[in-house]
């Protein structure tokens, strides 16, 4: 007879053998199960509006037809009223276009000349190093067009994303309930509870970190315009963007930010003003919007979020910094779940009413 | 179970556009003495808020000593409640059928099962987790309110019952009361 030890011990080594052939089976499959992780997480993202209706009874395809076919409408009219004006922009625009490739390429000049002079080490070596530097900048702007080429696969995943994303809708919790079908009846109880409590989890981080990234751009929107920036308000949709990956999406919005200033104001207190704006948003980011919008989000301890993401880079690249906070916080979660069980069972979860308390008759 | 209402034939639109089995699981909740008081929209959310099982004839639902997580209705078939006896053989407690719910105890605290429950017939039952009914309670306080006053209401008329029947020693007292 297997004793309960040996159970736990076989579930154990059978769900680490399922999270390592996971991990290999993403590795080896990549960017196909990429797309079908981004389509699940749009769906995952979309699902809170198909459920309110879906309260009132509506049936759930008819209303994800409805969804799409709202989102079709908007994009067109967006494209009709959009690209006649990005057009006439572009058209505006061409020349300071060639002038930020321009200026681009000036930067290591003017560094040469308005800095390195001032620096006590070999000029020469300084040079040097200016020289490669221009080289390299060149290189990449030259090599831009054949980089843009080479992303062309990914449009097929742009088309594929949208359909991904219509089938996960459409079945939305029926996954769920295929689960709980599966599973053993002596074990749904924990299975629900478990699902649930993940989902939990994972709904107030995406809506708090939505509602996050939107004042963190806001903010960023309003002060650079403020300093007068120019293209603030791109910058300030980049700073929001980004912000999803934690502290390399602000330093790195931030570095673009200071970038950008130096091209327009060429002088270093006015980059140093714009840095320092960065940073006092990043600051209120931290200690006003973030306890104020996540406070029912689960809150991982900063050595564990910082794993976390270099983790998540390690093993995924650029979606793996991106996704590292959510799964984190979903493992932190299931531990939870399994640690309140062990409590449950050992009669540790909540304390008990006095003897006395509950002797008083129901009256 | 409160009595059935005549439901009028649905129109064009809601063929079209509105899920029968949705309306029909709402019919059959709004039947339910825990969940009479809510509206339609309400049942709505509550009805996002079950999961359905089907248990084969014989299967355990729950066994006694359980961790108890959730709350079961059911939807049809029958359900046995019982506890094991001392000298092997069950003592049967109670039977469920359609409408009927139990384990109750189980969205108020989560502690052992004081008994186990057993399908007699393929059943379908819903099950509430207590997970969910406080999430219900968060995103929904005006739902969940009305499902913990009918409960609290439920519980203290099943405690009165009991009271009266250890009073009297008479169970017939018991069945009169409910």
């Amino acid at each position: 007879m297997i004793s309960s030890v040996e159970n736990r011990l076989f579930a154990l080594l059978f769900a680490s053998f399922l999270l390592v052939a996971s991990y290999f089976f993403l590795a080896y499959l990549g960017g196909i199960a990429f797309v079908f992780f981004l389509g699940i997480v749009l769906a995952y993202l979309v699902n809170p509006f198909i459920v309110r209706w879906e309260a009132r009874g509506y049936r759930r395809s008819r209303l994800v037809l409805g969804f799409y076919l709202v989102v079709t409408i908007m994009l067109i009219l967006a494209a009709r009223i959009l690209v006649p004006i990005a057009a006439s922009a572009m058209l505006t625009q061409k020349v300071r276009v060639g002038d930020f490739f321009d200026v681009l390429q000036q930067i290591p000049a003017d560094i040469e000349r308005d800095w390195l002079t001032r620096l006590p080490i070999g000029s020469v070596q300084a040079i040097a190093a200016m020289d490669a530097a221009q080289n390299w900048i060149e290189r990449s702007v030259a090599a831009l067009p054949s980089t843009l080429l080479a992303l062309s696969p990914k449009l097929f995943d742009l088309v594929l994303l949208p359909v991904i994303t219509y089938f996960a809708l459409v079945e939305g919790p029926g996954w769920v309930h295929a689960l709980i079908r599966v599973c053993p009846s002596r074990h749904v109880e924990k299975v629900v509870s478990l699902v649930y409590q993940v989902d939990e989890v994972l709904g107030s981080y995406v809506r708090g970190l939505m509602l996050d990234c939107l004042c963190f751009g806001l903010v960023t929107w309003i002060v650079l315009s403020l300093l007068h920036v120019n293209y603030a308000w791109e910058i300030a949709v980049f700073a929001g963007v980004v912000n999803v990956v934690p502290y390399l999406g602000p330093f790195s919005a931030g570095l673009g930010a200071a970038a950008l200033a130096f091209m327009q104001f060429r002088n270093v207190p006015a980059v140093l003003r714009v840095m320092a704006a960065m940073v006092a948003i990043k600051f209120l980011d931290d200690w006003v919007f973030q306890p104020a919008i996540m406070r029912r989000a689960v809150h991982l301890h900063p050595l564990i979020l910082l794993f976390a993401i270099m983790a998540g880079g390690q093993l995924f690249g650029f979606f793996g910094l991106v996704f590292a906070v959510p799964v984190a916080a979903t493992v932190q979660a299931a531990v939870q779940v399994f640690y309140d069980w062990y409590a449950t069972e050992i009669g540790r979860a909540q304390a008990p009413f006095s003897r006395h308390v509950a002797s008083i008759p129901i009256v | 179970m409160a009595e059935e209402r005549p439901v009028p034939a649905p129109g064009l639109f809601q063929r079209v556009f509105k899920d029968p089995e949705f309306r029909a699981r709402a019919a059959f909740l709004r039947r339910v003495a825990l969940f009479q008081d809510l509206g339609a929209r309400d049942t709505g959310h509550l009805i996002q808020s079950l999961l359905e099982k089907t248990y084969a004839d014989g299967e355990l639902l729950f066994d006694e000593g359980d961790i108890g997580r959730a709350l079961f209705i059911v939807e049809r078939g029958s359900v046995e409640i019982f506890k094991h006896g001392t000298e092997g053989a069950p003592q049967i407690l109670a039977s469920a059928g359609p409408g009927d719910f139990f384990g109750e105890m189980a969205l108020l605290e989560e502690l052992p099962r004081s008994a186990a429950a057993i399908a007699r017939s393929e059943t379908t039952v819903y099950l509430l987790y207590r997970t969910r009914l406080f999430g219900l309670i968060q995103s929904r306080p005006r739902v969940g309110v009305m499902i913990l006053n009918q409960l609290a209401r439920l519980l203290s008329a099943r405690l009165r019952a009991t009271s009266r029947r250890l009073v009297s020693n008479d169970p017939e007292l018991v069945g009169a009361n409910e």
